[in-house]
């Protein structure tokens, strides 16, 4: 029958009722976005086959990851956030998860469903592409690595800002979980390493050119068109209002706030060192690791390109 | 409610200023909505002292007196009533003394006053410090010394066995049953103004020296923090508080009176039916290996010799009594004291110096040695506590009025409280301190001792050591140090700053012409 909810996670529920009512009661108290309906239905719908998973590892385990599944579905409503990434990977990744979930709960069930948020909140990323890799190592990690390669997937999946960490991780996996997350063989870390562009499937290539960030009455993080400069090797654009970190590379790209970065930023003027007769009128120049940066006063992004002098 | 109680702060508590140097990390892919688990060492220990500070506060003691006040920038500023009391909105994260002190002295080891009228939660204050320590609330309760005018020292103490009393041939052989308060890490003596002064004295000796006796039998008691409570610090206990044991108190904090806007959180316990220190969350609880490493890394924290000059400064204003004595050693007030004669009987005979810009005239004695490594504990321990490395003036500022504030006795008919809008300061123990360190503060900065002090400079070149120093570089300083003396000495008042600086005049002059006698015999 549907939504009757059985066996270990009922077990729980019955004897935390109390607990778990009050709990309700505080959030709707304190929590503006609290939907208790959102978590119902994650007790309902999203929780049954994830303890039932679990317990196929062993008996004990299922009460421990519904305690996790409760506290995640209680927070994750308070935030308003139990839709689209994270409740795909609730309903379509978690119940794969038995192994991990058995040896770490808590730590599993917060890091997917935060991870999910966070590549939801960030505006180039691709929370899908995620959840597909993920879903591929779900039979063959243990929670360690699967939490090691779901960094690593996160770069891949478009959080640029992530590149120079997640490569550090990926030095500490297994040849094919890296395979597997980044289609590269551990070889290929060090072009992946030195050359922002380089894609290692045979079948994938860079564009030649990236735009990140726009106007911020569209959504963008600028108010007029940025002047650029390098922070150690690092993009940092400046509209007057703020300055950000912008990333890009051959899996997506990102802009952040920098604070005051732009007081230690080495920015440069002039003609770049090679024309560049698409971009029109440009305003600054910066020659980052993967080949020349420029600004222009007709746009408000920050232009990418391949071209190194 | 009972449930909310065991809300532990989100950390940090105290947010670190945004950086530039790194804007991103890649373990904040798995931060967001949902909490991670807490791994025992993954909070640092002044974290989990803040935020034990703010569950005290905000769910245990309920303290809306945040009467410790930093400032990061601009702060509103309102100014109310006859008296035109200014209210100042802190920019920074601001702190109620009344749970800052306790913490701090739990944190250090050190022994605190709660002086206050009954119900405001001194002792209660006391148990959580107790359970913070690791104690369950029963034990902490029965450890807890009860103040009453029939109270032994075998009530304190301990009682030999009476099997021993009869058998032993000597005072060696009888064993003692020690009290097991004793030996716990958090001792709290409740009303210890009620106590018979021949009692006071045996908890003196633990309080003070850390061990207690009894039959010629010695027990070494572990370092401990202490809590004691009195409804009336003033004198208006059952038994005077013995001078001695009212010194070894470091801090004294005042409870203040309970906002009446709260009144529904009593509701709440009342129809809960629990005690906040009944509900003290297992995350705060210190272990005695936590406790350790909090108390080195507090004394680890560094004291910066800008903060140190003008804690030495604001102390050499108070000693100094120029009508005591003929020689200038022993112009003390202490010396004033040791002969029972008053003051204001001496300073009659006083001529031109100005007893209203003289700090050192508002005094009625001076710092002791013990008050001065308090207040440096103390500012370590609360720089620590707001998560820095190094001292700041503003922590020697906060917790100097509370360590000091039986430590310096005001001199109630000095003219500074005569002066307009100083009157409540003959009352206001904390007010006065707080605004007495300030006009210190002012007037090293008038003098600009920051950048002309030249005592400190010579103190700096003989720190450096003799080895070296040749006979003509000796009578070089030696000259320095008499033509120094000689510009003061004419026509200059003498105030305790510059007695301080004479004193250590003659002290490295001494030291020199001991150095050159030394040269000479060595030929």
């Amino acid at each position: 029958m549907a939504g009757l909810i059985a066996g270990t996670l009922a077990t729980h529920l019955e004897a935390n009722r109390d607990t778990i009512n009050q709990r309700v009661l505080e959030l709707q108290r304190s929590s503006a976005g609290f939907a208790p309906e959102s978590f119902t239905g994650a007790l309902r719908e999203l929780a049954p086959p994830i303890v039932a998973a679990v317990e196929t590892h062993g008996q004990g385990f299922g009460s421990l990851v519904a305690q996790s599944l409760v506290d995640a579905a209680l927070e994750l409503s308070a935030a308003g956030q139990f839709d689209g990434p994270v409740h795909d990977g609730w309903s379509d990744l978690l119940p794969l998860l038995g192994a991990q979930l058995a040896q770490e709960p808590r730590r599993i069930v917060a890091a997917v469903s935060n991870a999910l948020a966070n590549l939801a909140r960030s505006p180039r990323a691709r929370p899908a592409q995620w959840l597909e890799i993920m879903t591929g190592l779900a039979a063959s990690t243990d929670a360690a690595t699967f939490l090691a390669a779901g960094q690593v997937a996160a770069w891949r999946a478009g959080m640029a800002a992530y590149r120079s960490d997640a490569l550090e991780v990926a030095r500490t996996l297994d040849a094919d979980v890296v395979q597997a997350v980044l289609g590269a063989t551990p070889a290929q870390l060090d072009e992946l390493a030195t050359d922002p562009w380089f894609v290692p499937r045979p079948e994938g290539s860079s564009p030649e050119a990236v735009r990140v960030g726009s106007f911020r009455g569209f959504g963008g993080p600028f108010v007029r068109p940025p002047l650029l400069a390098l922070h150690g090797s690092q993009v940092v654009a400046m509209d007057g209002d703020g300055e950000w970190f912008v990333f890009a590379d051959a899996f997506g790209s990102a802009v952040l706030r920098a604070g005051g970065a732009a007081a230690s930023a080495v920015s440069t003027e002039g003609p770049p060192p090679v024309a560049l007769d698409d971009i029109p009128e440009i305003l600054t120049w910066v020659l980052a690791p993967g080949g020349l940066v420029v600004s222009s006063a007709l746009s408000h992004a920050v232009i990418f390109t391949r071209i190194t002098p | 409610m009972k449930r909310r109680a065991a809300h532990v702060p989100e950390a940090p508590t105290l947010p670190p200023e945004p950086t530039t140097t790194r804007a991103f990390d890649i373990a904040d892919l798995y931060r967001g909505p949902v909490s991670q688990p807490v791994e025992a060492d993954a909070v640092p220990l002044d974290e989990k002292l803040r935020q034990a500070y703010f569950w005290i506060v905000n769910q245990a003691i309920i303290s809306t007196h945040y009467d410790i006040e930093y400032h990061q920038g601009p702060s509103p500023s309102f100014a109310f009533g006859d008296s035109k009391a200014v209210v100042d909105l802190p920019s920074g994260q601001s702190y109620s003394s009344f749970v800052l002190l306790p913490l701090l002295t739990f944190a250090t080891r050190r022994r605190c006053l709660f002086v206050g009228g009954p119900g405001r939660g001194k002792t209660a204050s006391a148990v959580l410090m107790g359970v913070l320590a690791g104690y369950s609330v029963r034990d902490v309760r029965r450890a807890m010394q009860h103040g009453h005018p029939q109270m032994t020292i075998a009530d304190l103490l301990g009682s030999p066995l009476p099997s021993d009393l009869m058998k032993a041939e000597s005072s060696e052989q009888i064993r003692i049953a020690w009290r097991s308060w004793l030996t716990m890490r958090v001792r709290i003596v409740d009303e210890y103004n009620r106590i018979p002064t021949r009692t006071q004295s045996a908890l003196l000796t633990v309080l003070g020296d850390n061990y207690a006796e009894m039959f010629d039998q010695i027990l070494e008691c572990p370092d401990a923090a202490w809590f004691l409570t009195a409804n009336d610090d003033a004198g208006g206990g059952t038994y005077p508080v013995i001078e001695a044991l009212r010194d070894r108190i470091d801090v004294v904090v005042q409870a203040l009176s309970f906002n009446n806007r709260f009144l529904h959180e009593l509701v709440d316990r009342v129809e809960q039916g629990y005690r906040p220190e009944e509900v003290v969350p297992a995350q705060l609880v210190f272990t005695p290996d936590e406790l350790d490493r909090m108390h080195e890394s507090i004394l680890a924290v560094e004291l910066p010799d800008p903060v140190r000059r003008r804690l030495e400064f604001f102390a050499s204003q108070f000693e100094f009594f120029e009508p005591a004595a003929l020689q200038l050693e022993y112009m003390t007030k202490d010396t004033a004291r040791l002969a029972g004669v008053d003051l204001h009987l001496l300073s009659s005979a006083e001529t031109g110096r100005d007893r209203l810009a003289d700090v050192g005239a508002q005094t009625r004695n001076g710092l002791s040695v013990r008050a001065l490594q308090t207040l440096i504990v103390y500012s370590k321990a609360l720089a620590f506590f707001r998560g820095q490395q190094v001292v700041g003036l503003d922590d020697l500022r906060q917790v100097l009025p509370f360590v000091l504030h039986d430590k310096l006795v005001p001199d109630l008919d000095a003219p500074f409280f005569e002066g307009a809008g100083n009157q409540p300061l003959r009352v206001d123990r904390i007010g006065w301190l707080r605004r007495l360190f300030d006009l210190s503060c002012a007037e090293y900065d008038r003098v600009d001792l920051d950048r002309d002090d030249p005592v400190g400079a010579m103190l700096a070149e003989f720190a450096v050591g003799l080895s070296g120093v040749t006979d003509a570089e000796a009578r070089l300083r030696l000259e320095r140090i008499e033509r120094l003396l000689a510009t003061w000495s004419t026509g200059r008042k003498l105030y305790g700053t510059v007695y301080d600086d004479i004193l250590v005049l003659k002290y490295l002059h001494q030291r020199y012409t001991n150095y050159l006698a030394w040269l000479r015999w060595q030929g």
